[in-house]
């Protein structure tokens, strides 16, 4: 290493790892990407929305009525349309995670909370697992191949879908956008910004509290040192930067047009049929096989205040998380009357839904196993089909309780 | 009547699609033995041609990407015990 890189890796790293330092610069890093998340995004997402229903107004006036009017304003831009809108919010978030991995910050910020997740029953190894599964749980779960240790790589294995992943983002920034107003703390700080980074940090501090309850029931309670090589300090390659968001971007749009829209067109039939009977007074859903799920199912989550369409909407979504927005939007398109309500999710939720059933959804969100694939590869990953059941058990009854918790504390209190 | 049995054939492919996607991605093993069993009967009922074209791929390489799972974790094993 020429003398002048490593003098300058010293001067930063004596900043940036320092031990009183370094963690708060961490702290204010993360904050700023999640800021930028909601400030930077709104105008791309203001235009995809209103191409959102500009499109949706066109095909309302254009096709003739029937089902292939229906699919399209319901199901493709009423569903697809209302998760495409939060891709300007990945790209941005991604950007950052890019230019912080480019620049040799990241295996810092491992070092950094080594000592941290020491205490919680981790070890810094398990940074980079968690740090990926922010992407998505998947490549999170399958890159703890990397931590030799057994138990700790069940640990990580386990609380790895605690991490707040991509397709949360869109259930999160619907609920956010749709309840939180719209101002700023201190003149500067974007208030929606501040609940974003809040849910990011709550999943962090479950996994973390999660691991340290399992070292507590461990009978080896030795502790694994991390050793690693630090990377030198350098400028992100704005060529590498555009090839890594074009594949984010290219993935978004590739589950877009895979599962959400396989998963969609299936739900969009089970909203349309049977139809509605001759002489029936009810909105058409009602008469439905999603509607007859929904309501079936709906007094199980009514003591978590969630109403009969959000019930229908988990079902799908437990293929993706972000299915349930798209579900949402197909639900609510094929129940209005008006078709341009599909543009439109977060105005209409936020008029139909109390403040106590949009956090309760949220906190739903924050620890339930919504996707079938992260459960696969926990099967794949850990040749046990226990591992699966103990980890989707503990997460839909962590996602019960704190969903029951947070509905009953809001409507007390409101 | 014409545009009604249109957009029927229209969307009852774009279902069965999305339905053949959804048992692949949920019941691959489900899909695959359905897939054999299908090109036999298409076989038997003279259509090699067909068969073949419906007949499952099988995996060539056995990489991590080919998703073999030739690499799922049999260090773990030692978990079911």
């Amino acid at each position: 290493m020429p003398q002048r890189t490593s003098l300058i890796d010293d001067r930063l790293d004596g900043i940036l790892l320092n031990p009183f330092l370094g963690i708060p610069i961490l702290i204010a890093i993360m904050f700023v990407v999640f800021q930028a998340v909601f400030t930077w995004a709104t105008p791309a997402m203001d235009f995809i929305e209103a191409s959102m229903a500009w499109l949706g107004g066109m095909v309302t006036e254009t096709l003739p009525d029937g089902l292939l009017k229906s699919f399209i304003a319901d199901a493709l831009i009423g569903g697809l349309g209302s998760v495409i809108v939060f891709l300007p919010q990945i790209i941005i978030l991604f950007f950052f995670i890019l230019i912080l991995e480019e620049s040799g910050y990241l295996p810092r910020a491992a070092f950094l909370l080594d000592k941290l997740m020491s205490k919680a029953g981790l070890t810094g190894r398990s940074f980079i697992p968690l740090l990926s599964s922010h992407a998505c749980a998947i490549p999170g779960i399958m890159a703890t191949r990397s931590i030799h240790d057994i138990r700790d790589r069940i640990t990580t294995i386990m609380i790895a879908p605690l991490m707040t992943c991509s397709a949360r983002i869109p259930v999160y920034t619907l609920l956010i956008a749709a309840f939180v107003p719209e101002q700023q703390v201190f003149g500067f700080i974007s208030f929606r910004g501040l609940i974003l980074f809040g849910m990011y940090i709550i999943g962090i501090i479950g996994g973390l509290s999660v691991s340290l309850v399992m070292s507590l029931f461990r009978r080896d309670k030795s502790e694994h040192p991390l050793i690693m090589e630090l990377p030198s300090y350098r400028l992100p390659h704005a060529r590498n930067l555009a090839i890594g968001l074009g594949e984010r971007a290219m993935i978004f749009m590739r589950r877009i047009t895979g599962i959400i829209f396989t998963v969609n067109t299936l739900l969009w039939v089970t909203t349309t049929f049977p139809g509605k009977p001759e002489g029936a007074t009810g909105p058409a859903i009602d008469y439905s096989l999603a509607g007859m799920i929904g309501h079936a199912i709906a007094p199980v989550f009514a003591p978590i205040g969630f109403n009969w369409q959000i019930c229908v909407a988990l079902i799908p979504g437990l293929a993706a998380r972000e299915v349930a927005v798209s579900a949402l939007g197909t639900v609510y398109a094929v129940s209005g009357s008006d078709d341009a309500v599909a543009s439109q999710l977060g105005s209409l939720i936020s008029s139909q839904w109390s403040l106590a059933t949009a956090l309760s959804l949220m906190a739903w969100y924050v620890f339930a196993p919504q996707c079938l694939s992260t459960l696969a590869v926990i099967r794949r990953e850990t040749n046990s089909w226990k591992m699966v059941g103990v980890t989707a058990g503990y997460l839909f009854a962590l996602a019960y309780i704190f969903a029951f918790l947070t509905y009953q504390i809001v409507s007390r209190l409101s | 009547m014409m545009y009604a049995v249109i957009q029927a054939v229209i969307i009852t492919a774009i279902v069965a699609f999305c339905a053949v996607q959804m048992l692949r991605r949920m019941m691959p093993k489900l899909s695959h033995d359905l897939q054999i069993r299908g090109a036999n009967a298409l076989r038997h009922a003279g259509m090699p041609g067909v068969a073949q074209k419906l007949e499952p791929v099988e995996a060539k390489d056995d990489g991590c990407s080919s998703g073999c799972g030739s690499c799922k974790g049999c260090a773990l094993s030692e978990l079911k015990r």
